[in-house]
């Protein structure tokens, strides 16, 4: 599964450590879900949505196109 | 930028602080449990009759807050964490599935005389290395 997380954390100006903060994870789980090494569940999903203010499928995708 | 306004724009990264030292706290607790049995309890408990007795008490209290921290350090541990855990528990459980019939075979031919020491300390060995594996991947 693909994500803009890179691209959000950057427009926001947050580092890794700042994301992982404000979602209560590691940096090391912020850096796999970015590098798409883990695919995260579907509450850590909604979390991440709700702190970017964005609806799942606006973060991610499965990298088809339709 | 005012203080205010950079501790509106860091408060993740002191909340993620404060996560680390929490688990470094309990972590370092743990290690220090486990060298208080490893060093000490031979030495605080002497022999005689009612050795083998308190020695047993000293492990059960010490597996106790081993168990109790592990317990704590889960609760507080993200899902790629526990994956990461889950890995490591999975790799040092086959590794003693698999070794513990090599060894025990072997054990007579090769005069080994602590066979299933043998076998927990490849274990531990075995995760170890499934651990910084999974870590030096991320």
């Amino acid at each position: 599964m693909r994500n803009r997380l890179k691209v959000l954390r950057a427009e926001r100006d947050w580092s890794q450590a700042e994301l992982a903060g404000r979602l209560d994870v590691s940096r090391q789980a912020v850096n796999a879900i970015e590098t798409g090494k883990h695919d995260p569940s579907l509450p850590l999903a909604f979390r991440i949505g709700r702190v970017f203010g964005l609806k799942i499928e606006e973060i991610f995708h499965d990298g088809c196109a339709d | 930028m005012t203080d205010v306004q950079t501790d509106e724009r860091k408060w993740g990264e002191q909340r993620l602080a404060g996560r680390k030292r929490q688990k470094v706290l309990v972590r370092g607790a743990m290690v220090a449990a486990a060298l208080t049995f490893a060093i000490l309890a031979p030495r605080l408990v002497p022999d005689g009759a009612a050795a083998p007795q308190a020695k047993l008490i000293l492990a059960v209290i010490y597996i106790a807050a081993i168990l109790l921290g592990a317990a704590w350090l889960w609760r507080r541990s993200d899902e790629v964490e526990r994956r990461r855990a889950c890995n490591t528990l999975a790799a040092m459980g086959l590794s003693g599935f698999v070794l513990t019939i090599v060894v025990m075979l072997a054990a007579p031919v090769f005069h080994l005389r602590n066979p299933a020491m043998i076998v927990w300390t490849i274990g531990l060995i075995v995760g170890g290395a499934a651990y910084i594996a999974q870590r030096l991947r991320n």
